[in-house]
């Protein structure tokens, strides 16, 4: 069985030169693979009728309301040729009783088949190829941005609690998840892009540019293998603004969080004793207190990537960013009921699989839930 | 026959000692307390602190920088912005705090009735409400703004649908601890009928953790509000309300006050609400406690 004695800072007597790392033994010792097995496998079971639930209320809502699509798609002089509407009903499926147009739904959905988009009158599933990656880039420079400022104002905050620099770094964090994003793109971009010039506006590359050629989708990943370096310049600064924007709220939320879970951590005896042997007081805080605190902490992180990978709606729209958000939003008010189908499964499935990926951390990160 | 009352009823809700303990303890909160209140007057006596009619074009006097004609301003159709931004409060606060109250009784009454009656009933609403809660809210919200057609009432009926399953969850499993407590038993023990146990007994005493998430959740509500409104979700583009004076301000980038000061209205009532429910939250996490 795994040994889960020495991990523990508690146990950890034999500290005194304060260079002992609580990592050695927790690099060997792994998650028992039967039990891992067994619980992803329950946990996979769990998320296949949420799923269904998804299509079902997608689908209940893109019908059973007064809007029609037809509305929303052809325009006001299509709309009074009889003809043009039958065609669109027919093409679309529109015409057959609701029960059967999800069927045939599910039918073509467990085929790997979305459907096609209204709007673009492409397969779904392109248009969802097309667009995560922008996203994808962008959600992975926010969530550094905001672990590298929540986390250090967590830490910061919880170890001088109740002094100003508490206060400050609370007052901070509270502003970060009070300013509506969308303006503080827009005084962002409107200071350091269109007064100060320091960095791109909106897009992922300057209009004349070359985009390198497409491998991964990532504009940076792809500019670096073709050795474009200007390019990935360019898209490094295009990248600069919308990542503050988001980054910003984001590290409220993990300072909040950070802070209460330090502040718990630090309240424990083993970190009065580590003190008492004379620890350095960076190795308390760091190795002691903040490795402990980690659960909740990587907890936060998680959502709130799951939540970037969701796609911002409104910062995307901004900066004019080609990513799930703005796909979802020009699904929306148009109506096109399988591309909102589409995306609003594949930000279903982004959730159940960061929900499972941070549960699989917990493993790592506290050795206590290997045990069960 | 009149049925006993339970003891811990009262318990449940702060004296206004405790109130006024927290807020002295808590000067973010107060400071919260004092903008929102500020806010709320502003909106009310808005005609009184204003010189113009929010809706009154002055077309030869558009795209004004802020003066003493204009305080903060006047917009692409010669409106005055700071007599907007006051306005806007009387749509943009209630609609906030409408969407929370009703998120949060509509929650809590089907998380009360499926906790407290169990089976099959609270299995379906928990599998419902899971639905819900995976449902990506951004898009779901917008979807049922788009499909009802754009105006107040329907981006408030938007976010009440996709609000109310935290509620659910939270109060659920707040009355199926609550509903093993001897004081349920005594009360059942004396003859009270099921509808008045978790009327008098249960329900009375889930209500503070509700109130803790209501208060939280208000700074967001005015968020996600403005942002409907912004992507042209909201109210008709005439009312005044911050979201859509933002959108507006896009337009005109280099006219940055028309942006800039219904974003910092904007971001005053959530962050009043913030330093609210953080106070609160605080107060009542008895691990954030000083020593």
């Amino acid at each position: 069985m795994i040994d889960i004695t020495d991990t523990f800072d508690t146990s950890d007597t034999s500290d005194t030169s304060g260079t002992s790392d609580t990592s050695d033994t927790s690099d060997t010792s792994y998650p028992n693979p039967v039990s891992l097995f067994r619980f992803l496998i329950r946990r996979l079971l769990l998320t296949i009728p949420i799923l269904f639930g998804i299509t079902l209320l997608s689908f209940v809502i893109a019908r059973a309301v007064p809007s029609d699509p037809i509305v929303a798609n052809l325009g006001q002089r299509a709309m009074s040729d009889p003809k043009i509407v039958a065609a669109f009903r027919a093409e679309w499926g529109l015409d057959k009783p609701p029960h059967e147009q999800y069927l045939t739904y599910i039918g073509n959905l467990l085929q790997g088949n979305l459907g096609k988009s209204i709007k673009s009158r492409r397969p779904v599933i392109e248009d969802l190829k097309a667009f995560l990656p922008a996203t994808i880039e962008l959600a992975a420079s926010s969530i550094l941005v905001g672990i590298l400022m929540g986390v250090t104002l967590g830490v910061i905050s919880a170890v001088n609690r109740n002094r100003w620099v508490d206060h400050i770094a609370r007052f901070i964090s509270l502003i970060g998840v009070s300013l509506p994003v969308f303006w503080l793109a827009l005084v962002l971009l409107f200071v350091f892009y269109s007064r100060l010039g320091w960095v791109a506006g909106p897009g992922r590359l300057d209009p004349g540019m070359i985009a390198p050629p497409r491998l991964t989708g990532l504009m940076t990943i792809d500019a670096t293998l073709a050795g474009q370096w200007s390019t990935l310049g360019n898209a490094l600064s295009h990248l600069i603004l919308p990542s503050i924007t988001l980054g910003v709220f984001t590290a409220g939320l993990i300072t909040r969080v950070t802070r209460s879970a330090m502040l718990e951590v630090l309240g424990n005896d083993y970190i009065r004793t580590a003190r008492a042997k004379g620890l350095h007081e960076r190795m308390v805080i760091l190795k002691h207190a903040f490795r402990n605190a980690l659960v909740p902490v990587v907890t936060v992180i998680g959502f709130s990537f799951a939540n970037l990978l969701a796609g911002t709606v409104l910062t995307e729209k901004i900066f004019s960013w080609p990513g799930i958000g703005s796909y979802a939003f020009q699904a929306s008010t148009t109506l096109d009921f399988q591309a909102i189908m589409g995306v609003s499964l594949l930000i279903a499935v982004i959730f159940i699989a960061t929900n499972l990926v941070v549960d699989l951390l917990y493993f790592v990160l506290d050795p206590r839930m290997r045990k069960t | 026959m009149q049925w006993p009352t339970c003891p811990f009823v009262n318990n449940s809700l702060p004296s206004t000692r405790t109130i006024t303990r927290f807020l002295r303890r808590n000067p973010l909160a107060t400071i919260g307390l004092i903008i929102f209140a500020a806010w709320v007057v502003i909106s009310v006596a808005a005609p009184a602190l204003t010189r113009y009619e929010p809706k009154k074009q002055q077309i030869a006097k558009r795209l004004q920088p802020p003066s003493a004609e204009f305080l903060f301003g006047s917009d692409q159709l010669g409106r005055d912005v700071q007599t907007r931004v006051f306005y806007s409060g009387r749509t943009s606060l209630p609609a906030g705090i409408v969407v929370v109250v009703v998120a949060a009784l509509i929650g809590s009454a089907i998380g009360a009735v499926a906790g407290f009656v169990g089976g099959w009933l609270d299995d379906v609403t928990m599998r419902v409400t899971e639905v819900f809660l995976a449902f990506p809210t951004i898009i779901l919200s917008m979807t049922i703004a788009a499909a009802l057609g754009p105006n107040l009432s329907n981006a408030v009926i938007a976010m009440v649908v996709v609000w109310w399953p935290n509620y659910t969850r939270m109060v659920r499993a707040q009355v199926m601890q609550v509903k093993t407590r001897e004081f349920v038993e005594a009360a059942r023990a004396l003859g009270a009928p099921e509808w008045r146990v978790l009327l008098r007994n249960v329900i009375p005493n889930c209500i503070a953790p509700v109130i803790v998430l209501a208060t939280a959740d208000l700074g967001t509500a005015i968020l996600v509000f403005a942002g409907l409104s912004f992507l042209g979700l909201g109210p008709d583009p005439s009312v005044p309300e911050w979201g859509r004076m933002i959108a507006d301000g896009i337009q005109f980038f280099d006219q940055w006050w028309m942006a800039l000061f219904p974003g910092l209205a904007i971001f005053m009532v959530a962050m009043a609400f913030n330093f609210i429910g953080d106070g609160i939250r605080d107060a009542l996490d008895p691990r954030l406690r000083g020593n």
